[in-house]
């Protein structure tokens, strides 16, 4: 008998043991991914947000090369490019620009923010608000009502609520108001991981006031003293060339430009005519040999509509090198701003001239143009031009200067092709019309039933535009 | 690991004090009821203890027994189990009865518990050793096919050493693994889970179930439902294979048993697609050298030339002459030549020889084995080797402790060949390639400009080569791997045992996989990676056994246990791009060289009890019930409990029907279970990782960035309300034998219904996320299992049977996640397997064409059909039902065994015709001159009644191919008939009767010999990704094989 209650302590002294161990042998902590890390630093989130903002969210094929198609910059000879050519843009033609945005741009973005806070570091915290409020800008400005208040909370909302475009304006002044106010403190530090300013928050406040002046202007259609008001957000905005807000790519592996990149690995676009002959036959600008590529026959000649030559010209150094840089917002645009919101606020004619002169003689150094005899003359052209011709100029100047940059086609928009690019002659009555809008990104259609429908396709407006009666 | 060892050492301090009882000692003889004769070999244990012996070869036995026990089993196969109370007497002689209907027959359950067939609530279907080893197939788990229903075995990738998928009644996860868990001798091993998936592209990995050694295996045992997994918990939810493993025997009078098998097979490959010789390299009916399609000049119509003003330019390419037209005024050297493509296969040859050596005493046994397997494939440098070693062993401490434990080292690994979507498949290669070039004239050239190029048909850019692929391209990967157990059973009384079980499998794998830099693919760069991993899996079982009789008629079977596992895995692989130096494949040899680390870490622990109350031997009740703990769910979700409850009733032993002729066995079964299933790990959090920047055009920037290392918010939203998923299952079944069992008939029907399965899911990206992991699917699967088995002729020189082994399920997918139709379980864009809500899992989805309501093609105004612009559901990939129709046929020493494997439906896509009716090297491209009326209706719903010809500029040009348009008409029905085995064995034991030999067979096995199938193409048992869940592709798969074996199996 004594045997078996030995025997039996034995056995539950045992079990007790086996089951005592349970809970260390269960440690949920174990579910931790050794390989990927749980929190980062500030300043390499950072890097990754520039890199991709700089090669999808602002400089993207998926956005650039469609608006340059739309502006008559570039003409699509093959697949879906040809397709844009053509006024057909899908729902999955956008989604990767949708989503990339939303994730590996926006959502980063808040995550600094929300770490900047918490470590009450002002420079983050305004890097944070200008960078967002640029992808707001360039987002609702192509798909108009977009998620924003209700977005970025994971499982907590799956399908997030559409905020109007005027709220989403909203927000977008008010992050660059925060950032003017961050940046702006006396004890805001130099950070790292910032591979476009170096981390100098003096940089970050002259982008954030011209960013500011670029987004009042946006509203000119619905708000005449919106020039007045971008006029003055312009004071203690990017103050030279050298001080441009925009990121520089490198001619090594994985390190070259999206449209180098594209252009390398695709093709699919060449140089569209009506901007070759623009810059070559009309003005003989300087600018030409570095927007776009010589012909073997050394000449410049762009695909007029139907046509898909791959002998013409192709998109140059200036935006299509290995190391081409992407520009976020820059000293040549604001003097366009400047130069238009003196026309619009009645400032006498010579300063709008001035104004005008100062922007185009910015953007010729910006890409190192051999421009002083061409200067001259045009300098001579302008000082009989006034009125809308003026304005026209202003405008015609601001779109050859923003070259493959998608704030042209919002220009293009707000002031009702005042340029004068003709549709696409190809397509029918209905359709040869330039479009205003962006198609729904397919994976929000899909996932999202708050995602709206476009009334008009790719004719929609967004709340700041009004298609003008033909 | 200390707390393992304390737990031994107690258990054996506590053992040994039994060695000092008292005994007595009993003898006897144990002879036959049938004929009076002496019966050598039975097994003589006192219940409870290790206490036992074996009768000699004239039947007798001697025994010391404690005084304290007061009965003996005596037990011998094919013999009624039959347990003696001892009475005073020292002598006790036995007789022992014939068992016709196996009614004593023992199955390993769950957890290595062996249980009476006849006491079990659900139905088990077991494969022995000797079928085993005359299927000769290297991966054992083959030799399932037909031979248990609702058991789907697919080798998926007709090369040497390739993967095979398993599945048990169906599948039970939406996205997660749906291959069961194999088990060896209670101790469960890293088997199909690890290994075995492929992408559309690179090369087929073995999973890890090849390691074993089939010549050890004594038996395999399917355990197909919830009530029968339930005790195995998370890692069986899809069923479990019980694999066990020989073990050594006291054979009387000998002390070594040695066996060696060896067998010589040869392979060929069984179907390929058919091929067009007619029309030549071109395209528009012209002849051009190095143009990518076969759509030139009929070949009756051209000549081969070497004028140099025709030939100079490619004549390393059109190594026997351009060809130039009969009427072409140059000098000729013949008729234009074609080349079979099929020559390039050769008779793969695989050896195998194992020798096993097995022998012990009453205290002790052993078994120790060796293999070697060696496998050329039928694709030149395609090689498969393995080499086992296993030692078993037993012992008995005293009366009351064994202590038995096993190992086993694996070396297994092979030189495998590019396949599938890949510009270096071998397939891909060879089957575009025109019939007048031949590829066989050398692939490598000199070249002016680059020193060398590659020799192929378009001019070394586009494809490779088969041949370059063969032999310039090598991925090549070795595994060692270790599998051992050991276990100490301890009984302490008559009715309690105790039993502690610890199994490790371990095994590492290096690889290394390369492609020169003048392959097509990666030209002019080639590419050097290299790997290694290591898997770690840790089982440890705690048990404690009652097994007692009480009241009368009433017997429980009690059993507690405690359960430890780990799964532990590190992968580290590095890549070296844009190789410098040609053919130096080297980790330096790289212009950007990177590398990776993976880690998988999972623990889990649980406690189980499994209760089984019998009465008068005929109702048994089974009640168990498992509790697990996982880490890879949050604190809170990650305790779960899941129960199964099952009735047997053996309904001949009622008063009335107990010991009728006609129906002696008569059982009805029925069992509900549920099981659960976690997720797998890392999935309850979110990460950050290296930034992916790019689009979908381009290849995108590197980081870290000029100094700046970057990092990102995972798109992949981690997940920590995720709970296990949970799938309820009941089955009922009879089981009955006529006839003195002359006639068996059994027949199982079972109902899963799955519920918060876990999934991947695509998410809206505004939430700043594009995937999460849901429990949001449901799915239900249903079947019926029918097993016959006849037993026509049995005398004393002929005996006859047949086996027949019939299925069906039926599946649907009854939820996704919200807002979630479909989900692309894998393939390409396009041309998809998918699970799609209504329809059953893997169904086939893509392009139609315009159709009425009727279903009529829409016939446009030029003649030709128009492919729709919305993917629909194509087919269903699963058969309708499947059959195994086996039959053995002895008369004396010889006899012939054959297996019929009948798949009745399912359907594959075709991918492979689709693109070479494009390429216009199909013989279903031979039609291209003809005239030919579309049946189908035009725009006013007439008849269409326009002749148009499949031409080129249809085929290629337009949407007439699968590779331009729908593939709905190369989604086929991949459904067969075959003899999977044919088996011709003569035994010369009875001819060696009194020389030192045991037993010596002779046997030839043909495998894959017939096969009659609609599927035009390879053999249609392929699968382009391998053992995954996205079965049902064929995109350059390699081709299956039909083999031929010769073996000898010798015993002394």
């Amino acid at each position: 008998m004594k045997n078996i209650n030995i025997k039996l302590i034995g056995l539950v002294f045992l079990t007790v043991l086996a089951l005592g161990s349970c809970k260390k042998w269960i440690n949920t902590d174990l579910n931790i991914n050794p390989d990927q890390p749980a929190d980062v630093p500030m300043s390499s989130i950072l890097t990754g947000v520039q890199a991709n903002m700089a090669y999808n969210t602002i400089g993207g094929n998926d956005l650039c090369r469609v608006t340059s198609i739309w502006m008559q910059y570039f003409q699509g000879v093959a697949r879906q490019s040809q397709a844009t050519t053509n006024y057909t843009l899908l729902e999955s033609d956008v989604n990767n620009l949708w989503v990339t945005n939303y994730t590996n741009t926006m959502m980063n973005l808040e995550i600094i923010s929300a770490k900047a806070v918490s470590a009450a570091n002002p420079t983050y915290k305004g890097i944070a608000d200008v960078l967002m409020a640029n992808t707001l800008g360039v987002t609702t400005d192509v798909w108009g009502d977009i998620p924003y208040s209700a977005a970025f909370q994971g499982v907590a909302n799956l399908t997030p609520a559409f905020d109007s475009q005027q709220s989403i304006y909203t927000a977008i002044l008010g992050l660059l108001d925060d950032a003017i106010t961050q940046l702006g403190m006396a004890d805001a530090p130099t950070i790292t991981g910032d591979v476009m300013y170096g981390g100098d928050p003096a940089l970050w406040l002259q982008a954030a006031h011209t960013l500011k002046a670029r987004y009042i202007l946006h509203l000119s259609k619905l708000d005449a003293t919106s020039w007045a008001n971008a006029l003055a957000a312009l004071a203690g905005g990017i103050s030279s060339n050298d001080n441009d807000l925009q990121f520089s790519f490198f001619d090594a592996a994985g390190a070259q430009n999206p449209l180098y990149q594209f252009m390398q690995q695709r093709g699919d676009i060449t140089m569209a005519k009506v901007f070759i002959d623009t810059l070559n036959l009309v003005r003989h600008d300087p600018r030409l040999p570095m927007f776009a590529t010589a012909t073997a026959e050394n000449t410049y000649i762009g695909n007029g509509w139907g046509e898909v030559s791959a002998d013409v010209s192709m998109p140059g150094d200036a935006v299509a090198a290995a190391s081409s840089v992407v520009p976020f917002v820059t000293y040549v645009e604001s003097l366009f701003i400047k130069a238009e919101c003196l026309y619009k606020t009645n400032a006498s004619v010579v300063q709008v001239r001035t104004a005008l002169l100062d922007a185009v003689t910015a953007s010729m150094q910006k890409w190192g143009a051999d421009y002083t005899a061409w200067m001259t003359v045009y300098t001579q052209y302008i000082n009989f031009s006034s009125g809308a011709p003026l304005f026209k100029e202003i405008m015609t100047q601001k779109w050859i200067a923003l070259y493959n940059q998608s704030e042209a086609f919002a220009d293009w928009r707000r002031t009702d092709n005042v340029i004068g690019l003709q549709a696409n002659p190809l397509q029918s009555a209905q359709r040869n019309v330039i479009p205003r809008h962006f198609p729904q990104a397919q994976s929000e259609v899909n996932y999202n039933p708050n995602t709206p429908v476009l009334s008009d396709g790719l004719w929609s407006t967004v709340w700041w535009d009004t298609m003008p009666t033909k | 690991m200390r707390k393992f060892t304390l737990v031994l050492a107690l258990l054996l301090l506590v053992g040994l004090q039994g060695v000092f009882a008292q005994t007595r000692v009993i003898s006897g003889t144990v002879t036959s009821s049938d004929d009076k004769q002496p019966i050598p070999g039975v097994t003589v244990v006192v219940p409870g203890t290790t206490i036992g012996t074996n009768t000699g070869s004239d039947g007798k036995y001697v025994l010391a027994v404690p005084t304290k026990y007061t009965s003996l089993t005596f037990s011998y196969v094919g013999m009624k189990t039959k347990q003696v109370a001892l009475g005073t007497a020292t002598t006790l002689d036995v007789v022992m009865d014939n068992d016709v209907m196996n009614m004593d027959e023992v199955v390993v359950t769950a957890i290595g518990i062996a249980r009476e067939t006849k006491a079990l609530s659900y139905s088990v279907q077991e494969v022995g050793s000797d079928d085993i080893m005359k299927s000769a197939r290297t991966d054992a788990v083959n030799s399932l096919q037909g031979k248990v229903s609702d058991v789907q075995v697919i080798n998926s990738a007709g090369v040497a050493g390739g993967a095979t998928y398993v599945q048990i009644r169906g599948v039970q996860s939406i996205t997660q693994n749906n291959q069961p868990l194999y088990v060896i001798d209670g101790v469960p091993i890293s088997g199909s889970e690890s290994g075995g998936v492929y992408g559309v592209d690179g090369v087929a990995t073995s999973n890890r179930n090849i390691d074993i050694n089939p010549d050890d295996i004594e038996s395999m045992n399917v355990l197909k439902g919830g009530a029968a997994t339930a005790l195995y918990g998370l890692r069986a939810a899809s069923g479990a294979i019980v694999i066990t493993t020989k073990k050594g025997k006291a054979t009387p009078g000998k002390k070594i048993s040695v066996n060696f098998n060896t067998y010589v097979q040869f392979d060929k490959v069984s179907m390929l697609p058919k091929m067009q010789t007619e029309y030549s390299q071109g395209h528009d009916g012209k002849w051009y050298s190095g143009d990518r399609l076969a759509w030139g000049a009929k070949n009756d119509t051209m000549s081969l030339s070497k004028d140099p003003s025709v030939w100079n330019t490619w004549k390393n390419f059109d190594t026997d002459g351009s060809l130039v037209s009969n009427n072409s005024a140059v000098s000729k050297t013949g008729p234009a030549q074609t080349y079979d493509p099929y020559k390039f296969f050769q008779t793969g040859v695989t050896t195998n020889n194992s020798l096993s050596l097995m022998g012990g005493t009453d205290v002790s046994t052993f078994y120790f084995s060796f293999s070697d397997n060696q496998s050329k494939g039928v694709v030149p440098n395609n090689k498969f080797r393995r080499n086992t070693f296993k030692l078993t062993g037993d012992t008995k401490l005293g009366q009351k402790v064994k202590l038995s434990g096993s190992a086993n080292y694996m070396i297994t690994g092979g030189d495998r060949i590019q396949q599938g979507s890949n510009t270096s498949g071998l397939m891909l290669g060879l089957l575009r390639t025109p019939s007048t070039f031949d590829n066989s004239a050398g692939y490598l050239l000199p070249d002016m400009e680059n020193g060398t190029m590659q020799r192929s048909y378009r001019h070394g850019r586009g494809y490779d080569n088969p041949y370059f692929t063969a032999n310039e391209n090598k991925y090549s990967d070795q595994v060692n791997r270790l599998i051992g157990n050991v276990q100490i059973d301890y009984f302490t009384t008559k009715w309690l045992s105790i039993t502690y079980r610890l199994g490790i499998d371990w095994w590492g794998r290096k690889w290394n996989d390369y492609m020169n830099i003048y392959s097509s693919s990666y030209y002019p760069d080639g590419y050097n990676r290299e790997g290694q991993e290591m898997s770690k899996d840790m089982n440890s079982d705690f048990m404690i056994n009652i097994d007692k009789d009480f009241a009368k008629d009433f017997n429980l079977k009690v059993l507690l246990g405690q359960n430890m596992t780990q799964q532990y895995y590190k992968g580290l692989n590095a890549t070296a791009n844009g190789l410098v130096i040609p053919e130096y494949y080297n980790l330096n040899n790289g212009t950007t060289v990177s590398a990776a680390t993976t880690t998988s870490e999972v623990r889990r622990a649980a406690l189980y009890g499994d209760v089984q109350l019998s009465w008068k031997n005929m109702l048994y009740l089974n009640i168990t019930g498992r509790n697990d703990w996982t880490t890879t769910l949050a604190q809170g979700k990650n305790s779960f409990f899941y129960p199964s409850v099952g009735l047997g009733w053996i309904f001949t032993e009622l008063p009335g029907l107990k010991d009728n002729k006609v129906l002696p066995y008569g059982k009805l079964r029925m069992s509900y279970a549920i099981v659960a299933k976690d997720a797998s790990p890392y999935n309850t959090m979110t990460y950050y990782n290296t930034p992916a920047v790019l689009d979908g055009w381009t290849t995108g920037l590197v980081f870290p960035w000029s100094g700046n290392n970057a990092f990102a918010i995972s798109n992949n939203l981690g997940n920590n309300q995720l709970k296990p998923e949970k799938t309820t299952t009941w089955e009922v079944g009879a089981d009955l034998k006529f006839w003195q069992n002359r006639f068996g008939f059994s027949y199982t029907f079972f109902h899963n219904k799955g519920q918060d399965l876990i999934l991947s899911v695509p998410i809206a990206a505004t939430t700043g996320y594009s995937t999460t992991t849901l429990n949001a699917a449901s799915m239900t699967t249903y079947g019926h299992e029918v097993t016959l088995d006849i037993v026509p002729i049995k005398s004393k020189s002929w005996y006859w049977d047949i086996i027949v082994n019939w299925s069906c399920i039926k599946n649907n997918v009854d939820a996704l996640a919200a807002g979630i139709n479909q989900l692309f379980l894998g393939g390409f864009e396009g041309s998809e397997i998918d699970a799609f809500v209504g329809q059953p899992y893997r169904t086939i989805y893509g392009y139609d064409w315009v159709r009425d309501a009727q279903g009529n093609l829409r016939i446009g105004d030029d003649g030709y059909p128009v492919m729709s612009n919305n993917m629909t559901a194509l087919g269903n990939v699963d058969p309708k039902w499947t059959a195994g129709i086996g039959t053995n046929l002895r008369w004396k020493d010889l006899s012939l065994y054959l297996l019929f494997d009948i798949k009745y439906g399912g359907k594959m896509w075709n991918g492979t015709r689709g693109a070479i009716d494009y390429f216009g090297t199909s013989a279903g491209t031979l039609n291209r001159d003809e005239w030919y009326v579309f049946p189908g209706v035009n725009s006013q719903g007439q008849t269409n009644t326009i002749p148009v010809k499949r031409d080129y500029f249809w085929m290629t040009q337009n949407v007439g191919s699968g590779f331009t348009g729908p593939m709905v008409d190369y989604v086929e029905n991949s459904g067969w008939v075959r003899l999977r085995t044919l088996s011709l064995s003569y035994s010369f034991t009875s001819l060696l009767k009194k020389t030192f030999i045991k037993g010596l067979s002779v046997y030839f096995t043909g495998t894959n010999l017939w096969i009659s199938t609609k599927y035009q193409g390879i053999d249609p048992e392929t699968n382009l990704l391998g053992a995954s869940n996205a079965q049902g592709i064929d995109y350059f798969n390699m081709p299956g094989t039909k083999s031929y074996t010769v073996g000898l199996n010798l015993s002394f």
